[in-house]
């Protein structure tokens, strides 16, 4: 494996007697788009806070970059984009990144020329001079991602990147996650958008109640099991239990049910004892898992 | 280390500019400087010496320098509350907006975010408390004549005063939100005040427990035994020929106060630091 741009081990983060993050192992090589996701408060964004210092771990610990969390030269080579992107509206556009290449201790030269870059990159070059006040909340998330890569990080967080952009603005977001992988970056996206994730992650990680619960690669998770679509009339109770007897229903919706395979072979096997039970059989397609299939599954397996 | 303290302290300093506090704050003294001007120039024109008197310039410099006293007990009102109201939010905002998110993880430590803060929003309170002082000398000399070397010292008092209040008020920002930081730190700016008449009277009244309350009000905040130390440099007293008054008081704080005052801007900071930099966002 790769040299590791994030580590964790057994991370933990407690308020009172609730523990928002159980404990968290994470290994997240560098270079890779690594997807982050989970259920509502299954403990992500306090994850994400504690690996960027806002919020202290309870117990645990873990690197970025190869240094102990909260090391301050590291956190020059990290970009971060917050899920509550609240910035300082007064600023003007200009303004905002010329503040935060300062805070990231780039020289004038620097910014005047990586600000011009990532105005572009984020398709705000036309509003340099605007207030931030004035601007629309997928115009504040751009200059977000603006800030946080700013400086070329080699990490870059993005948290929720596009929670609030339209189609195009999220098409812009996934050509930039796949500009930074082609640049050899390493992009920690936490989303709830899953059909992003699936189109940009090389790894992905399910967290549940501040636990991992499955992670690997995306070839890797959505390769192990196959998924069978079918659509059938007039099935008999009596065949739809044969067909439960020897395989697993993932979905079921009136006359329409999915299922898991093992093995791609057992198609033909499916479809004839449909057929020979007297069903008629309208509809019938193999494909792999798809990642929301996978988050559900995942989810519904370890959440109750 | 210090280049992120002025980054911060010099975008808190833009963001007053931009917000327009500086503006009110600006609008604010210009009216009060207004109305004492006003005040002083009616006063001087119209003043009739009583029979008796033996030197009028004496009388005239005693309504002047008690004018002078009470002018400034306003400015000291005034820069109190331009200190807490620009601080209170200092912290607590960024907190409540979430604006820190994007701030806290730069290559930063969370004390530099805290001293900055403190430098630029405690570089306006003093610049007020000394522009509008300096304002009130000058136009006492111009209407009325009265000067003394030793008051520019209250104007460097008076914006002693605004740092305490703008660094203690930044430190209860820490932890409290702002609107109740703000309201903490107005009622210990109320109960030094109160603490500091009550010595004020026991000095005069000679009762030693109300003296002993007013040094005790001093040390929770030693805001209103600076403002004494200020009201003192004025000198009135020397122009005037009286013996003290309600507004530049009846006894002094020791120079001791003045190095608790310095000791205490250093433990409010000090007490930020620690819990902001503990504190989860």
């Amino acid at each position: 494996m790769a040299d590791l741009a994030i580590t964790t081990h057994q991370l933990r983060k407690v308020y009172g007697d609730t523990p928002a993050v159980a404990s968290l192992d994470l290994a997240v090589p560098q270079g890779e788009i690594f997807g982050f996701l989970g259920p509502n408060g299954a403990g992500k964004s306090t994850c994400v806070k504690m690996l960027l210092g806002l919020v202290f771990p309870t117990g645990g610990n873990g690197t970025l970059l190869g240094a102990p969390l909260g090391d301050r030269h590291v956190k020059a080579r990290i970009g971060f984009l917050p899920e509550l992107f609240r910035f300082h509206e007064w600023f003007t556009a200009r303004e905002f990144l010329n503040f935060h290449g300062k805070l990231y201790g780039m020289s004038a030269r620097q910014r005047k020329e990586r600000i011009s870059a990532v105005l572009a990159l984020v398709n705000l070059e036309h509003t340099a001079g605007q207030q931030l006040r004035t601007f629309s909340k997928g115009m504040l998330q751009r200059i977000g991602i603006a800030q946080a890569l700013l400086h070329d990080p080699e990490l870059i967080f993005l948290d929720e990147p596009t929670s609030a952009l339209d189609p195009i603005g999220r098409r812009l977001v996934r050509d930039i996650i796949r500009k930074l992988k082609a640049e050899q970056k390493t992009v920690f996206l936490n989303s709830h958008l899953l059909s992003e994730v699936e189109a940009v992650c090389d790894r992905v990680a399910i967290i549940q109640r501040g636990e991992v619960v499955r992670d690997g690669t995306l070839d890797e998770l959505l390769a192990a099991r196959r998924l069978l679509d079918i659509h059938v009339e007039s099935m008999s109770a009596a065949v739809l239990e044969r067909v439960k007897s020897q395989w697993t229903v993932a979905t079921s919706e009136g006359n329409q049910f999915t299922l898991a395979l093992d093995d791609p072979a057992d198609v033909p096997r499916v479809v004839e004892l449909l057929v020979t039970g007297g069903a008629d059989v309208h509809h019938v397609a193999l494909r792999h898992e798809s990642l929301e299939d996978l988050f559900v599954r995942t989810v519904d397996d370890t959440g109750s | 280390m210090t280049g992120p303290i002025l980054i911060i302290a010099h975008i808190t300093l833009q963001e007053g500019v931009r917000k327009k506090a500086v503006l009110g704050g600006v609008l604010l003294a210009a009216a009060f400087l207004a109305l004492y001007g006003l005040g002083m120039y009616f006063v001087m024109r119209d003043l009739r010496v009583p029979e008796g008197f033996v030197d009028p310039d004496v009388f005239r410099d005693a309504v002047a320098g008690q004018l002078l006293a009470s002018a400034l007990n306003v400015a000291g009102m005034l820069t109190a509350l331009v200190a807490i109201f620009t601080s209170a939010g200092a912290i607590a905002t960024e907190v409540e907006q979430n604006t820190l998110h994007a701030i806290i993880p730069k290559p930063l430590m969370r004390w530099q975010v805290l001293v900055g803060k403190c430098c630029g929003l405690g570089a306006m309170s003093a610049a007020f408390a000394i522009v509008t002082t300096l304002a009130l000398l000058s136009l006492t000399w111009i209407f009325a004549g009265f000067f003394s070397w030793s008051s520019w010292q209250s104007a460097l008092l008076l914006g002693l005063l605004g740092i305490l209040l703008t660094c203690v008020t930044v430190c209860a920002s820490t932890l409290l939100s702002s609107l109740t930081a703000g309201v903490t730190v107005i009622m210990l700016y109320g109960l030094a005040l109160v603490g500091g008449m009550v010595e004020q009277l026991g000095v005069l009244l000679q009762i030693q427990v109300m003296q002993n309350i007013g040094v005790i009000s001093s040390l929770v905040l030693p805001s209103d035994a600076l403002w004494r130390m200020a009201a003192q440099r004025l000198d009135v007293q020397k122009f005037a020929g009286l013996a003290g008054g309600p507004f530049e008081g009846f006894s002094q704080p020791s120079i001791f106060m003045l190095a608790w005052a310095l000791m205490y801007i250093i433990l409010a900071v000090l007490l930020g630091v620690r819990v902001f930099g503990r504190r989860d966002l």
